[in-house]
Parts: C-alpha cells; structure tokens; sequence
C-alpha cells in the first residue's frame, strides 16, 4: 500500500487556475485542499495540517502577507507564494515574511513541481542532523573539511564568498532574499548593502560556473534574491 | 490701443487724442519760434519749410486729426507772425493766399499719406495676430489628429498581434480535444499553445511598459547591480527564442558595478535579443560585450543578419516601425528601449555592422561609486 501524497492547501480565487493546479498536482501524486480565500485558507490550515500551502498573493480579502505570517505564528509549513512580474516587493516581503519559495505568473508545470519538491525536501530535513556535505551537479561542498570542489578540481574560496556558497548549498533549489543573504553573512546591520551581496556572487560564478554570465548553479531571481538551482 | 484689446477705454481714448492736439498746437508754437528766431520775416520760403517740417512730425506721431489742425494753427500763425501785416491775420499780398494755399493741400496729402501708411502698418499687425492664433489653432488640432492616429494604431495593431496568437491557440487547444489524433501531433499542437503563450506574454509585457512610458510613470529606481549578471538573467528568459545559436558575452574581467534598474535594463537587453533573433537566421551568431565609456558603461548587441537599411538607423526607434511589413509585434521595442535608457540617462543608437549585421549600443551613466566594501574579509568563517 503507497503512502498517500502530501497534502497541499491551494489558496487561489481564479477557478481556470485552481483547475490548472489541480491536474498538474494530482497527476503527480499530491492531495489537495482547495480554498478561495485568505480567511478561509487560515481556517483549513488549521483543520487539515497540510504539509505545503500554495498561496496566491493577489487574494481578493486579505493580503498574501498577512496569511502568510498568520501561518507562521503557528506552523512551519512550508509556503509557495504565487504572484504576477513587477509584483517583486510582494514576493520580497512574503519571502521574508517566512514563505519559502515563490512563483512567478504565468509559469508552467515544470516550474510549480519543481518548487514544490525542493520546498518539501527542506521541509523534512528540519531536525534532521545537518547533512557533512552537499552536492549539487558538479558543485560540492564539505562542510566538516570546509572544502569545495567544481567536478574533481578544489576550488578556493575566500571565508566570506566560502559562507556565501554554503549558505546557498543548504538551501539548494530554494530563494533566498537579498535580505535573508546578507543577514546570514554579513550579519544584521549588512541588510541594505546589496551591492556586497552582487560583488560576492560575481566571484563565486567566476570562481565555480563554466561561463559565469550564463550560471547554471548560481541564479539570479530578478528583484528577489539568488537561488542555487538543483 | 493694444491688439485684441477688446473695447478701448472712452476716457483713455479721448485724452489720448486731445494729447495729440495739445501736442500738435505745441509742435507748431515751436515751429514759430524757430522760424522767428533763426531765420526771421525776410526769407519766408525757409520759415515755410520749417512749418512743413512740424506738419509732417505732427501727421507721423499724432495722427490725421492733429496734423489738419496743426496745418491750420500752421498757417494761421505763418500769417500772423510773418506776412504783412504783421501780427494780423489780414493778408496785404494776394500771392501770398496761394501760399497758404499750396501749404496746405501739401500738409493734406502728407497727412493723407502718413495715415495710410499707419492705417497700413495697423492692418499688417492685426492680420499678423490672426494668423498666428490660426496657426496655433490648426497646430493643435494637428496635435490631436496625431495622438488620435497613434491611438488607433496602437489599437488596431494591439488587436492584430493579441488576435494571431490567440486565433493559434484556440485552433490548436480545439483540435486537440479531438479524439483521434497520433501523439506526435498532440505534442506539436500543445508546444505550439506553450510557444504562442510565451509569445503573447512578452508582447503584453511590452504593451505594458510602454503605457507606462507614455504615461511618464516610469520609475526608474537605480541599484549598484552587475552588468554580468543582469546579462544573465536576459539571456535566461530569452533561451527558448534564442534556440541553440551561439551566443558570445564578452566583458572585461573589472567591469563595475553600475547604477541602474535591473527589471528595466533586463527588458532593454531582452528586447534586443529577441530582436536580434527575430532578424537573422536561426543559426546565426549573437554577441554581447560591454566595456567601460566616459564616465559610464557601453553594452552592445549585435548580430549577424541582414543589419539596418541604410538612412533606417534612427528611424527604426520609433513607434510601430516594422522593418518587415509581415513581422509580427507591435514595433514597439525599440521604443521602449529608447525610453528605458534615455530615463537612466544614458543614450542608444544602432548602426551596421562591416561584414554584415546589425549592432546596438547603448550607455549607461555612472555617478558616484558604490559604498566601499569593508576591508576586512573576516568574521568567524
């Protein structure tokens, strides 16, 4: 007998979209819940726990932001929030609000799984004993040794740039906010000083991409953040 | 009396006329004095000269009502003061009646003529006023036919180029809820609704920053942001219309940092690539390169098409210019570039290529630097 799917709490008022997420997600082994409402949506997190909201941030009662840190008083659930291009300070702010990961309309099935699987893996690994390495493609980082390798051949960071990618490689396949960057490396008065966090990643991609001014790995997400793509 | 003044003063006018009358009685109580101080009663043809001389001042400066009866006062006082007898307004000889006569039909006619040639320069001046504010007017409404045009096209061409696509994926969604159909085709169809898609989501994209450029709501907010990196990002939301064409980036290793606004200079370079891929074959070479230009950074993309018809250069930057009459979109990218750049201050132009192609540069201004990043490359790490 299978374990059945996780389950998804859908808070989005289109209903071509709803319909849309419904097929893409349950031809792929996920359970749903849908609901149309910010109100709404607090209350069936609350009756179902579900193990991943997808929350779009154009919601006609309530705004994204606040469904999102209402959630996060109480559970850890991981939260996709769902908004349209040149919506990026909504996305910032629900991103730094606690939600997880972001998607930007339109996007395509691809995309969606995609999110919703790195959001779940983290999901599960938290309490878990941190893992001594990660890898990625070609990138690998050894967090005991504190070493990185590109393929066979090590590659040496400087101790800002090597807390950088690490950062980046514990949260492989999931954003982080420019914010978020710079308070984990540089620490909370750094939170403004973008342009480290865009000097630094110029040097990783130089040190670590094939062609840096096409990265494979190390992503820009416009207006947002980075992401280490996995 | 100011043109266009509408109704003149009644009191304004009438001291303005007797000034004139005043003056005029006053230019020839000059004229007297003159006559009787330099030349005195023995050649009378040069007093009569000065008495002339004072109606035709009079005539020029105050008008045709003073000048007559400056003629007037004129002769009265050349009688008076110098015909015997003197200090009479009797005449003792009679040639000298013809005098006053001859005075005053030529006081007349230089009277009748300076009227007419200040009626004259009236006129002109009124006929002057009017034709500007007609051309004012025909310049307005010039104005609005224009806009109205534009609007039109933009409209008509708005709902060409949403229509193609939509007509496309309406036909190939139908077809496909058919039953029998090979799976090939099925995915054809459906790539084809995915392509369509995209297509319709640059051109709303465009259409919507273009309102905003017209509109002067573009908000230009600069970050110090990576040319290198911002490069990568238009290059990844073009990878599918770029297809597998060699793209080249070619930037220097101490490229800085750059004030600009990332969303908007990635639509610049984005329209760019997908311009340059729209002209030239599908295998055809895409280079982009950057390098430091007074006091700014010069980005260029260019290509190896079939390049710009000449004298087309800065044509091609207008709205709704098409270089092909069955390209699709709406020939508004180029515009939008030119207002994305222009408000960050910077400029763009395209040329020709030697050797073939189309290249297209803009700059991008760099005032101040960067907040320096500390020294220390420290902390616990």
């Amino acid at each position: 007998m299978t374990t059945p799917g996780p389950l998804v709490l859908v808070v989005e008022d289109d209903a071509h979209m709803r319909r849309f997420l419904r097929a893409s997600l349950t031809a792929h082994g996920y359970r749903l819940v849908e609901t149309t409402t910010g109100k709404d949506a607090l209350a069936q997190a609350t009756a179902y726990n579900p193990d991943l909201v997808l929350l779009d941030l154009g919601l006609p009662d309530m705004d994204g932001l606040v469904v999102t840190r209402s959630l996060r008083e109480w559970s850890a659930v991981p939260i996709i929030v769902i908004s349209a291009r040149g919506q990026e300070q909504d996305k910032i702010d629900a991103l730094d609000g606690g939600a997880d990961d972001y998607l930007t309309k339109p996007f395509g099935t691809g995309e969606l799984l995609a999110r919703l699987r790195v959001a779940l893996r983290h999901a599960e690994r938290v309490g878990r004993e941190p893992e001594p390495a990660i890898a990625v493609g070609d990138l690998r980082i050894d967090l005991a040794k504190r070493e990185v390798f590109s393929g066979d051949v090590e590659v040496h960071l400087t101790p800002l740039e090597y807390k950088l990618f690490a950062i980046l490689m514990k949260h492989a396949g999931k954003v982080l906010t420019h914010r978020q960057l710079l308070k984990e490396v540089w620490g909370p008065t750094y939170v403004d000083q973008t342009q480290y966090l865009r000097v630094y990643m110029v040097q990783l991609r130089h040190k670590l991409e094939r062609d840096p001014a096409r990265p494979r790995y190390l992503v820009t997400e416009p207006g947002v953040g980075y992401r280490l793509r996995s | 009396m100011s043109p266009g003044a509408g109704v003149p003063h009644p009191v304004a006018e009438m001291s303005a006329r007797s000034i004139g009358y005043v003056a005029g009685a006053a230019v020839v109580a000059v004229a007297t004095l003159v006559a009787w101080t330099l030349i005195g009663q023995q050649r009378l043809e040069d007093v009569v000269m000065i008495y002339m001389l004072g109606i035709v001042i009079v005539s020029m400066r105050f008008g045709y009502g003073p000048s007559l009866v400056a003629t007037a006062v004129s002769i009265l006082s050349f009688d008076f003061f110098f015909i015997p007898p003197y200090f009479e307004l009797a005449v003792a000889d009679v040639r000298h009646v013809v005098t006053f006569g001859v005075m005053f039909v030529v006081a007349l006619v230089v009277s009748g003529l300076t009227k007419r040639v200040r009626d004259q320069a009236d006129h002109a001046r009124d006929v002057a006023v009017e034709r500007e504010r007609l051309a004012e007017e025909a310049h307005r409404a010039r104005m609005q036919v224009e806009t109205e045009q534009l609007r039109n096209a933009l409209l008509s061409s708005v709902s060409h180029d949403l229509r193609t696509p939509l007509a496309v994926v309406t036909g190939a969604a139908s077809t496909l809820l058919e039953e029998s159909l090979e799976p090939a085709v099925r995915r054809e169809l459906t790539d084809t609704i995915l392509q369509e898609a995209d297509r319709l989501n640059r051109l709303v994209q465009n259409l919507l920053d273009m309102t905003r450029l017209e509109a002067g709501a573009l908000r230009v907010r600069k970050q110090w942001q990576s040319l290198e990196e911002i490069i990568g990002v238009a290059l990844e939301r073009v990878e599918k219309v770029l297809g597998d064409r060699e793209v080249a980036t070619s930037l220097p290793e101490d490229l800085p940092l750059v004030p600009l606004d990332s969303l908007l200079i990635e639509q610049v370079l984005v329209n760019l690539l997908e311009n340059a891929a729209k002209y030239t074959p599908p295998k055809s070479p895409i280079r982009i390169a950057a390098c430091v230009a007074d006091a700014g950074v010069e980005i260029e993309v260019s290509d190896r098409g079939p390049g710009i018809t000449a004298g087309q250069e800065a044509l091609i930057f207008e709205k709704f210019h098409r270089a092909r009459s069955d390209e699709r979109g709406a020939g508004l990218g180029l515009t939008i570039c030119r207002g994305i750049v222009v408000a960050h201050g910077g400029r763009i132009w395209a040329e020709s290529r030697e050797g073939g192609g189309a290249s297209f540069r803009f700059t991008l201004p760099i005032e101040g630097e960067p907040p320096k990043l500390d020294a220390r490359e420290g902390g616990e790490a």
